[in-house]
């Protein structure tokens, strides 16, 4: 059964202090109340006394991991949801972060975020790699129940109503790249989307430019793409884009029996093969 | 009106399929070669673009070509375990069926997105598929763009009037 928001708040207060206690962290980084906003924030907590700033809420949508690049070198304390570990987990197997830098605060049975379609259609519940946990685990059975019947995103529609689903929801775009900076697998320094040699995306904004930048963006996420639903939560105009990752991450599945971020010693979708890999649709 | 008039003249055009082939320096496009020099007949849609190895196909180079107005795709490479470089196509296999899969997703014809094999002696083969890439292509009429209404497309680039329009 997925933990109640107090409870794991409350333990996540206590290990916090502990946390401090064993480890010389550089900062521990969390959840917190935003002063001003009254959301939940992510907050960067250097004492042991500012254990009690911790909390987790319903809408404790951002994603962390990210934030850890810009401090790796140094060790650093993490609260991560399942969806966050995941993420963690895929730096590690791309060599983008040391797992020896890392003390991870795990949130097992995580009970989602409101508001976010991905929670929804979770299949990792419990966080991939730890070295503290919060909160019971979920068992592999009570999941499977949970996602008995759940489809994801568009599963059902045809390529047609797709294509006019798409067109409506991206004429709404204004390209400002919320989704992909709130995206935790997305950390390249130099993005295809400011390169203008070559220039991938052209100047100016028109409906099929949007939906060029979606696809484009969405062509980089395969094998990345942990379906943490953090892209969606960002867009300031509610754009409903995860269903194109979601299905690429479902087809990887399928096809490949690949998901992210699930071992730190797993190798990248796209930097391994097999050799009786399936050719669908193609010519003979 | 003049824009409605040239539509209407476009339309009545037949439809001559535009195609843009990422043929693999050491096999496709050899075969390209082997076609030509053997005097083998296929149709002149394709434009053939030689890139090393389909290892090194971007799949974004296939969206901008579609975004730029090609009405299909074709990319051959080595046969499997034939590649140059050892590996490059085992590569290409997995980013190119993710790429159809997001494209079809997204509402993309897969008729349009053509995906093969083709050694440096296949001349023959190559003239084959080139004609059945153009069938299909034709099938499946004149590429309107990743929208479904160009009219919203057609409205935001109204700004721009091509020489002479008012004459």
């Amino acid at each position: 059964m997925a933990n109640s928001y107090n409870e794991i708040t409350r333990e996540l207060q206590e290990i916090a202090a502990e946390v401090f206690a064993e480890h010389d962290i550089k900062h521990l980084l969390g959840f917190g109340r935003g002063e001003f906003s009254g959301l939940t924030e992510p907050v960067f907590l250097k004492k042991p006394e500012e254990a009690e700033r911790l909390i987790f809420q319903d809408d404790a949508a951002p994603m962390l991991s990210k934030y850890l690049l810009k401090y790796k070198p140094d060790l650093q304390a993490v609260v991560a949801k399942p969806c966050d570990s995941r993420a963690l987990a895929y730096y590690i197997s791309e060599g983008k972060i040391s797992r020896d830098n890392l003390v991870i605060i795990g949130i097992n049975g995580c009970p989602g975020i409101a508001g976010n379609t991905a929670c929804d259609e979770c299949d990792t519940r419990n966080p991939v790699i730890v070295d503290y946990t919060v909160g019971e685990e979920m068992s592999q059975e009570e999941l499977e129940a949970e996602l008995e019947g759940v489809k994801y995103l568009l599963e059902d529609m045809s390529p047609a109503e797709r294509k006019e689903h798409y067109s409506r929801e991206f004429s709404r775009c204004t390209q400002c790249y919320a989704c992909r900076d709130a995206c935790p697998v997305c950390y390249c320094d130099h993005c295809y989307v400011e390169s203008n040699q070559p220039e991938w995306l052209e100047e100016g904004s028109s409906a099929d430019k949007d939906m060029i930048f979606h696809l484009m963006r969405t062509m980089h996420m395969p094998g990345r793409c942990v379906n943490c639903g953090a892209c969606e939560m960002a867009c300031p105009e509610g754009i409903e884009m995860r269903s194109m990752t979601t299905h690429l991450y479902h087809r990887a599945k399928e096809l490949y029996n690949y998901r992210p971020g699930i071992s730190p010693e797993q190798s990248t979708l796209f930097s391994d093969f097999d050799k009786e890999d399936s050719e669908p649709g193609f010519l003979q | 009106m003049a824009t409605a008039r040239k539509e209407k003249q476009e339309q009545q055009k037949e439809f001559d399929p535009k195609i843009i082939a990422f043929l693999c320096n050491w096999c496709s496009y050899a075969a390209a070669d082997l076609a030509g020099s053997s005097r083998l007949q296929y149709p002149s849609n394709i434009r053939t673009i030689r890139i090393p190895c389909t290892g090194r196909l971007n799949p974004l180079l296939v969206i901008k070509a579609l975004n730029k107005g090609a009405d299909g795709i074709l990319v051959s490479g080595c046969h499997p375990g034939d590649c140059h470089y050892i590996d490059g196509n085992y590569y290409a296999r997995r980013r190119f069926t993710m790429l159809k899969d997001l494209l079809e997703f997204s509402g993309v014809e897969p008729e349009r997105l053509n995906f093969t094999w083709c050694s440096a002696a296949e001349g023959r083969r190559f003239a084959e598929i080139v004609r059945k890439v153009v069938d299909r292509v034709e099938s499946v009429g004149p590429w309107q763009g990743f929208l479904s209404e160009p009219d919203v497309v057609a409205e935001k680039e109204a700004g721009e009037i091509e020489d002479g329009e008012f004459l």
